[in-house]
């Protein structure tokens, strides 16, 4: 087990390679000159030429890229272009409002989908059933954007009964979680939904009807620590991508998080705040498919016998 | 060992579909004494599995219906019995072994667990280690090492499976085994050393069973009686001497026996029994083996027969009605 989770963790060295080599390449090989945008249209030759050479802009593209990696080893992330601060304090002090809502979301998500899926896994083609369904495909075709505004005509502006901005206090996130979770959510009842129905079939819980067992303690113990494998996969995935910061959400919301963070250095053509704060998402999914596998392995005794080998 | 343990009487089953309803048992009755063990033979599909089941009360939920019938159990009828005093009942006074030991445990607990766990439901006020003292026990009877109750079914092979669900089966000393094939997963070397542990078990423990098999070789081992079974109906049934070596007999279980290959007879082909088990949600009038009975008369497409019982050994079949009584009698 030991074994597996190091080589795991060694793989991560290739993937931020890749990852950061892939987006040097596209933020210096497009075009759009980053010093220009900040010194503006009438700017001098000197100006601009004295600026990239603070930069760092004036090296050829392989030197540039090495000696990114260089100062990376050291700790160097280097400084946004625009606020001239070290890129990570800019990426950590956004992330905590990331976390914030990707948790909760996340938290809502587990907690009604995997319950919603049971019941209406228990109860299959039943009346409650045939509506959860229904509320469920809606549920995955509303955009987020949509959602996120009505919820704001309602709550906000006809009840006034929660903000429609902020990330000081907790009830700031009441609305951006529900939005975000929304898909998360129906997902979720589903694959548990039908997850569970495969489970309920097959023969072991037979045998423990045989055995005498009480339907309650078949559902909820021989059948959901089987079914919730593909579940706790789909959690991962989910709250990879939340903390990868859900820029609609944020917008909407007008959360400074990480998704907003990185569409401004997009815009800004910000290419050290931009590496910083892409390659730390990435850094942090690959942590979060991890613990989603080591996670198996608690459920499912025959994994954790394939990762020991 | 006279006494009565279990009386069918004209059971009917049947699984409800949108599309058709599937007859799976029609008008069986059977009976089992204490201790006595019954094989029900038949192909599949003939309805063996699905009358185990309904006396388990654990015909598929929505699906399978128990229609018409009796099913006394001890005096008391099964099928009147509410679900909370048949889970009472599952695993401590009827206990069921399936098919597939590969498939019959859950792959997420320890082999111990399982064990543990019918006991800790028929047993109120065992402590832990009684509890594990007694699954302990169970090993060591199933020829198991109890050490290695802490392991999961995966790092199991699949006769040892099947060992740990007969465990489990025999784990509250039923007075009732059911079960369904225990031994088509298992390969030949296996089958035996299964077959002879449960015959020992259920002696000792005084145990009556019903063998589920389509294996004559297996009847001829481990029965006392065996029952023939044809697309839902029991057509013979008697000693397993009458089966085995009585001189009358239904044609199917003529046919049965002939599509056994004989190994001291040279022959290049198997015998088997012409055309297929007719579709359970469309039987045939009159008896339901005519179509592909080598004797079939006139009056066999009209009317079901009625059983023909000569000491015990009964058949099923317009062959020994009238002027038959020498065939009977033999």
């Amino acid at each position: 087990m030991h074994k597996y989770v190091i080589k795991r963790l060694l793989m991560l060295i290739p993937v931020i390679l890749g990852i950061t080599f892939i987006l040097y390449s596209i933020m210096t090989l497009t075009p759009g000159d980053p010093v220009r945008m900040i010194l503006g249209d009438g700017a001098t030759d000197e100006a601009v030429e004295q600026m990239r050479e603070e930069l760092g802009l004036n090296k050829g593209f392989f030197e540039g890229y090495v000696d990114y990696l260089k100062d990376a080893a050291h700790g160097d992330f280097g400084k946004s272009y625009r606020t001239r601060e070290p890129v990570f304090n800019e990426v950590f002090a956004r992330f905590p409002n990331t976390l914030k809502l990707a948790s909760s979301a996340i938290a809502i998500s587990i907690i009604l989908g995997v319950l919603v899926g049971i019941i209406q896994a228990v109860h299959q083609y039943s009346i409650l059933d045939n509506i959860i369904s229904g509320i469920t495909l809606i549920c995955t075709s509303i955009p987020d954007f949509w959602f996120g505004l009505i919820l704001i005509i309602i709550f906000c502006v006809n009840l006034k009964l929660l903000p429609a901005s902020g990330s000081d206090h907790w009830y700031n996130y009441v609305l951006p979680a529900i939005t975000a979770s929304m898909g998360y959510t129906a997902g979720t009842i589903r694959l548990t939904r039908s997850s569970m129905l495969e489970v309920i079939r097959s023969d072991y819980i037979r045998t423990a009807r045989a055995k005498g067992t009480d339907e309650r303690t078949i559902t909820y113990r021989h059948a959901l620590k089987n079914a919730l494998l593909p579940v706790v996969t789909l959690i991962g995935i989910n709250l990879g991508w939340q903390l990868g910061g859900t820029i609609i959400v944020e917008q909407i919301f007008a959360i400074p998080g990480i998704g907003t963070l990185m569409i401004g250095a997009v815009r800004s053509k910000d290419i050290p705040l931009l590496m910083a704060s892409v390659t730390f998402v990435a850094v942090l999914s690959s942590l979060i498919n991890l613990g989603t596998d080591i996670l198996y392995a608690y459920i499912d005794p025959r994994i954790k016998a394939e990762y020991s080998k | 060992m006279e006494e009565k343990l279990l009386e069918i009487k004209d059971l009917c089953v049947e699984y409800k579909t949108d599309e058709e309803t599937v007859y799976a048992v029609n008008n069986l009755s059977l009976s089992i004494n204490k201790g006595e063990t019954l094989g029900l033979v038949g192909e599949t599909g003939a309805g063996k599995t699905t009358t185990a089941l309904s006396i388990m009360k654990l015909l598929p939920q929505k699906i399978g219906f128990i229609k018409k019938g009796t099913i006394y159990m001890n005096g008391q009828d099964i099928i009147l019995k509410s679900e909370e005093e048949m889970r009472k009942i599952r695993g401590k006074d009827i206990s069921m072994i399936f098919q597939d030991p590969m498939t019959s445990l859950n792959p997420v607990f320890t082999v111990g667990e399982q064990v543990a766990e019918v006991i800790k439901l028929h047993s109120e006020g065992k402590s832990k280690e009684e509890i594990e003292k007694r699954v302990d026990e169970l090993f060591l009877m199933v020829g198991l090492p109890a050490e290695r109750k802490t392991e999961y079914p995966h790092q199991f092979s699949g006769g040892m499976k099947q060992r740990i669900v007969i465990a489990m089966a025999l784990a509250c000393e039923p007075q009732l085994l059911l079960a369904d094939e225990p031994t088509t997963a298992l390969d030949v070397t296996i089958q035996a050393q299964v077959l002879k542990m449960m015959k020992d078990l259920k002696d000792k423990l005084n145990t009556a069973m019903i063998l589920i098999t389509h294996d004559l070789g297996v009847v001829a081992q481990t029965c006392d009686k065996v029952a023939i079974m044809y697309a839902g109906e029991i057509i013979e049934h008697g000693t397993a001497e009458d089966i085995f070596e009585g001189n009358f007999h239904h044609p199917y279980t003529v046919g049965l026996f002939g599509s056994i290959p004989d190994l001291t007879t040279k022959s290049k082909r198997l015998h088997p029994i012409e055309g297929l088990m007719p579709d359970p949600s469309d039987l045939p009038h009159g008896c339901r083996f005519n179509p592909r009975c080598p004797k079939c008369m006139d009056i066999c497409t009209k009317a079901e027969p009625r059983e023909y019982i000569s000491d015990g050994h009964a058949v099923k079949c317009h062959l020994f009605s009238d002027d038959s009584s020498e065939k009977k009698e033999g």
